[in-house]
């Protein structure tokens, strides 16, 4: 008996010295995050929903490290009010692991998420996703050409929109135009319109986030885009286009200087058809020389026969009566 | 003897009165058979210009055009013709609606077309129907269909020519002509092209 007691008191022992010993740390779910890579090539990490509130972090190149081995700093502002982890550049080595842990203010449960800065969404890539649909100069006309056509003394004339570059003039341009709808073009569309109305109000963490889905696919559709050679600085919509079709213009720029630009512009067609007479050019016939109009009307001589007949049948009827009358008398 | 005179005469002008109203349905049915033959005509022609297959023709006359007038349930084939005779017309005008004068379905300048007024209304006969302000639709050999507006409707002698004119080349008009007041008289409704 006694020997079994002491037997359970050394294992309840060894217990909590293996539990002290290793002391784990359950961590909280993972929490999500942006990363971008500054100009300067240091790194700020954006926590979903930590935008307005101070946190600790620290970086460590194990996803199960000890609470002693972690060493928390605070985070910082991004200069736009942002709470974020900034990390410099000698602090990250390349091709290893990294996993940030969270500490929120007043909590003492940490979140802890991998991190791949090689993947770090750049600076310049924000920006151009920023200033898409403005990064080449262009006008849209809708008188940008003219047709006309002259058909048995009748002038068409076709007036069309397009596009018009009024960027550099020593740059050379080209371009792929793309009419919609089409499968990821239209989704590009949509995003761009996203950008336009909804981008500036969202706070950081989701517009960073929304700025790589759309640079995403932006490129993808530039990386397998068939580039025309743009002439007159025009990019015309096609011949057969209609009104009020929409259109992506994605355009090329080759700098003298060998910078590429790319941008892409959101084109809707236009299209105005008129017909003029031209005086005295109508082919002339001679013309054959008539004194009446033509006669059209239904004849009603059989009705006037008919009418007639079956008077005189009735006459000739009543007569007969009477002379059977008179002979019966008789 | 007067009696049996007289019973020779019933029975020989009771065989005409027969015969008469045979004649009288036999022409009212070959007009209701005619106006078959012009619908086949007027779908053939729809047909034919929407493919861009071959001019179609009817009873050996060209098929320039359709005319159809809502209003009166109207829609029939406008033959071309090259005569400006009024003798040479009456042929064609028994099958369809003719071209008497001007240049083609839809060109600037009037177009003058011509019908027979039946009193069983077919061809132009239900044309005194018609007021100020009714459509007239045009169909030509290049598959456009041009609403025309009525502007004016009015009487006139049969030898009054001037309502075939062009009075402006820069409209497109349509001039239809049928008889009135037992043959005596031309019933003319002028409409020109409605513009958006």
């Amino acid at each position: 008996m006694k020997q079994v007691k002491v037997k359970i008191m050394t294992m309840v022992l060894v217990t909590i010295l293996v539990a002290l010993i290793l002391q784990v740390n359950v961590f909280a779910a993972e929490t999500e995050i942006q990363v971008v890579k500054m100009e300067n090539e240091d790194y700020i990490i954006y926590v979903k929903d930590l935008a307005n509130t101070e946190f600790k972090f620290a970086i460590a190149n194990k996803e199960n490290a000890e609470e002693g081995d972690l060493n928390y700093i605070k985070s910082t502002s991004d200069g736009e009010g942002n709470q974020v982890a900034l990390i410099e550049k000698t602090k990250i080595a390349e091709n290893e692991n990294y996993y940030i842990y969270i500490m929120e203010k007043d909590k003492e449960v940490s979140k802890v998420n991998k991190v791949d800065f090689s993947q770090a969404f750049d600076t310049n890539k924000m920006k151009e996703v920023e200033t898409t649909t403005n990064r080449i100069k262009t006008e849209l006309l809708t008188d940008l050409e003219k047709r006309n056509e002259e058909v048995n003394g009748i002038k068409y004339t076709e007036t069309v929109g397009g596009l018009k570059i009024v960027d550099e003039d020593t740059a050379e341009y080209f371009y792929e135009r793309t009419k919609l709808p089409k499968e990821k073009y239209s989704e590009l569309r949509e995003l761009a319109d996203k950008l336009n109305k909804e981008y500036e109000e969202k706070e950081m963490y989701s517009k960073i986030e929304f700025a790589k889905e759309f640079y995403t696919l932006y490129h993808e559709l530039i990386d397998q885009a068939q580039w025309t050679e743009v002439e007159n600085n025009e990019i015309k919509q096609p011949i057969e286009a209609q009104k009020d079709e929409q259109y992506i213009v994605f355009i090329k720029k080759e700098a003298q200087n060998g910078a590429i630009t790319y941008d892409a512009k959101f084109m809707t067609s236009y299209r105005e058809d008129e017909e003029e007479k031209i005086p005295g050019r109508i082919e002339t016939k001679v013309t054959q020389e008539t004194t009446k109009l033509p006669i059209t009307g239904d004849s009603i001589a059989l009705f006037v026969i008919l009418a007639v007949v079956v008077i005189a049948l009735i006459l000739i009827f009543v007569r007969m009566k009477k002379l059977q009358d008179k002979e019966r008398k008789q | 003897m007067k009696l049996k005179i007289y019973r020779l005469l019933f029975i020989i002008l009771f065989m005409i009165v027969i015969i008469v109203v045979g004649l009288i349905a036999a022409k009212y049915s070959k007009n209701y058979l005619n106006d078959q033959e012009n619908k086949k005509t007027v779908e053939t022609f729809s047909r034919s210009i929407e493919e861009n297959s071959e001019n179609i023709t009817m009873n050996g006359y060209p098929v320039i055009g359709i005319v159809e007038i809502p209003k009166i349930e109207l829609k029939y084939p406008i033959l071309g013709l090259e005569t400006y005779h009024p003798e040479e017309t009456k042929e064609p005008m028994k099958i369809a609606i003719v071209k008497y004068w001007g240049g083609k379905v839809n060109e600037y300048g009037n177009l003058s077309i011509a019908g027979h007024n039946n009193y069983d209304g077919t061809m132009f006969g239900k044309t005194k129907n018609l007021a100020i302000g009714d459509m007239v639709k045009l169909t030509d050999l290049e598959n456009q269909t041009i609403l025309y507006q009525i502007y004016d409707k009015f009487v006139t002698d049969p030898n009054d020519v001037t309502i075939l004119q062009t009075k402006d080349e820069s409209i497109r008009e349509v001039t239809l002509i049928t008889c009135t007041n037992g043959n005596k008289n031309r019933l003319i409704l002028k409409a020109k092209e409605m513009k958006e």
